[in-house]
């Protein structure tokens, strides 16, 4: 990346930090003085100045990080014959299959503003860029912290990470369990991504392979863990119906699914966010995931208990007041009946 | 081909092509900026960053310093 690039960058992360400090500070304390006014939320605070402000970053300052003279596709493009040759073909854990059908759902939304999203060769580059060092945007201890939390009176031996991107998720569960780990994703640019930078000491123990997880393909109970990290909001309902039968299918009896992904916080405010956040970032389903009967539809695919939870991202994350803008991260652990009479 | 047309967040949808505009300038000078002290010698100043959008964004707040 170019000087000018990095500059152009380290800009825009600032005004993110801006946007999602002050600006939504004064946000929060506004909709504080009509928390109780449904009617005078609506005008004053959906439909006021400081929220047109901050969706309007929301957007642009997304669209400025990928997009544009300096925006991060374009600064990789001028990348991408050294980019691609670094990157393994196929083998040592790495299984590929170009014929994959790939969902509509996946291809016709640019999302997260990624132009091209990533079916693209580099488009992992671009994907990691836009992430950050470690973890997620400005959140480097996520993975880890969520793989202690579900890893934690949960044994696994054998585990599949859903929708495991360019694999620091998948990576994350191989360090905290003495377990085989396999990432599942749409995208051969993120898994060939993941299978170059595996760390040495987990080669032979983490394997990337490329399916829709939903229909996997991979052998019935055959593990004791199936995980996944903003997964679940990328996907239409009929698809998440399917991914939920899909890891029944794939869980021994007395397994465990758990989920990291977003739901719709209980304050006014919190949904407005949530919902705009959803049309703003190009992530049109996550209003699917919001209007889920979870229980009813964990149930229906045979699991036995479900629990929904905040989930702190760093510490502190859940204080109140909230300090700063953060998505709603919600931990999902579902259980699998040790045998189909066992309601527990 | 069909272009689509971006998203509007204010009453005036040509408030939301300026805001555009005053960004990418803000941009520009922000680069500039850094392009300047490299040439000057000067290493880049931890926070420079966060201090030039807050500069650049205080005003949206519609408060008082």
């Amino acid at each position: 990346m170019t000087p000018e690039a990095r500059a152009y960058q380290d800009f825009v992360g600032a005004c993110r930090r801006f946007w999602a400090g002050p600006l939504f500070r004064q946000l929060r304390d506004e909709a504080e003085t009509c928390a109780e006014n449904p009617e005078l939320f609506a005008t004053r605070i959906a439909g006021g100045p400081t929220h047109a402000y901050f969706a309007w970053f929301e957007r642009h300052l997304q669209r400025m990080k990928y997009s544009g003279r300096w925006g991060l596709v374009p600064v990789l493009e001028a990348e991408r014959a050294t980019l691609a040759a670094g990157l393994p073909a196929e083998g040592d854990g790495l299984t590929l299959d170009p014929g994959l059908a790939l969902p509509g759902y996946w291809t016709d939304h640019d999302i997260h503003q990624h132009p091209g999203g990533l079916a693209d060769e580099i488009s992992a580059f671009v994907y990691r860029e836009a992430t950050g060092q470690g973890g997620v945007v400005g959140q480097p201890q996520l993975h880890d912290r969520f793989a202690a939390l579900v890893l934690k009176d949960r044994p696994a031996r054998d585990i599949v990470d859903l929708g495991c991107g360019f694999g620091r998720s998948a990576v994350a569960f191989a360090r905290a369990a003495d377990a085989a780990v396999t990432g599942i994703d749409l995208s051969a640019s993120c898994l060939r991504l993941a299978a170059c930078e595996l760390p040495e000491a987990l080669r032979g123990r983490v394997a990337y392979r490329q399916a829709d997880a939903a229909n996997t393909g991979l052998a019935p109970e055959s593990f004791d863990l199936v995980t996944s990290t903003m997964l679940l909001h990328e996907m239409p309902a009929p698809a998440l119906e399917a991914l939920i039968a899909e890891s029944a299918r794939l869980l021994r009896p007395g397994g465990t699914v758990a989920h990291l992904d977003f739901l719709p916080p209980a304050d006014a405010l919190g949904r407005l966010l949530y919902a705009g956040h959803s049309a703003r970032n190009n992530e049109p389903f996550m209003r699917d995931l919001a209007e889920l009967d979870l229980e009813a539809s964990f149930r229906r695919a045979g699991f036995a208990t479900l629990r929904v939870d905040e989930f702190a991202e760093r510490d502190g994350a859940l204080d109140h007041p909230r300090q700063a803008w953060r998505l709603p991260w919600t931990v999902i652990l579902a259980t699998k009946p040790l045998s189909p009479e066992d309601p527990a | 081909m069909t272009v689509e047309a971006e998203q509007v967040f204010f009453a005036d949808p040509a408030l939301d092509r300026m805001m555009g505009v005053v960004m990418a300038l803000a941009a520009e000078v922000f680069v500039l900026r850094a392009k300047i002290r490299a040439l000057e010698g000067a290493a880049p100043e931890p926070g420079d960053a966060d201090a030039f959008a807050r500069h650049l964004l205080e005003p949206v707040l519609g408060t008082r310093p």
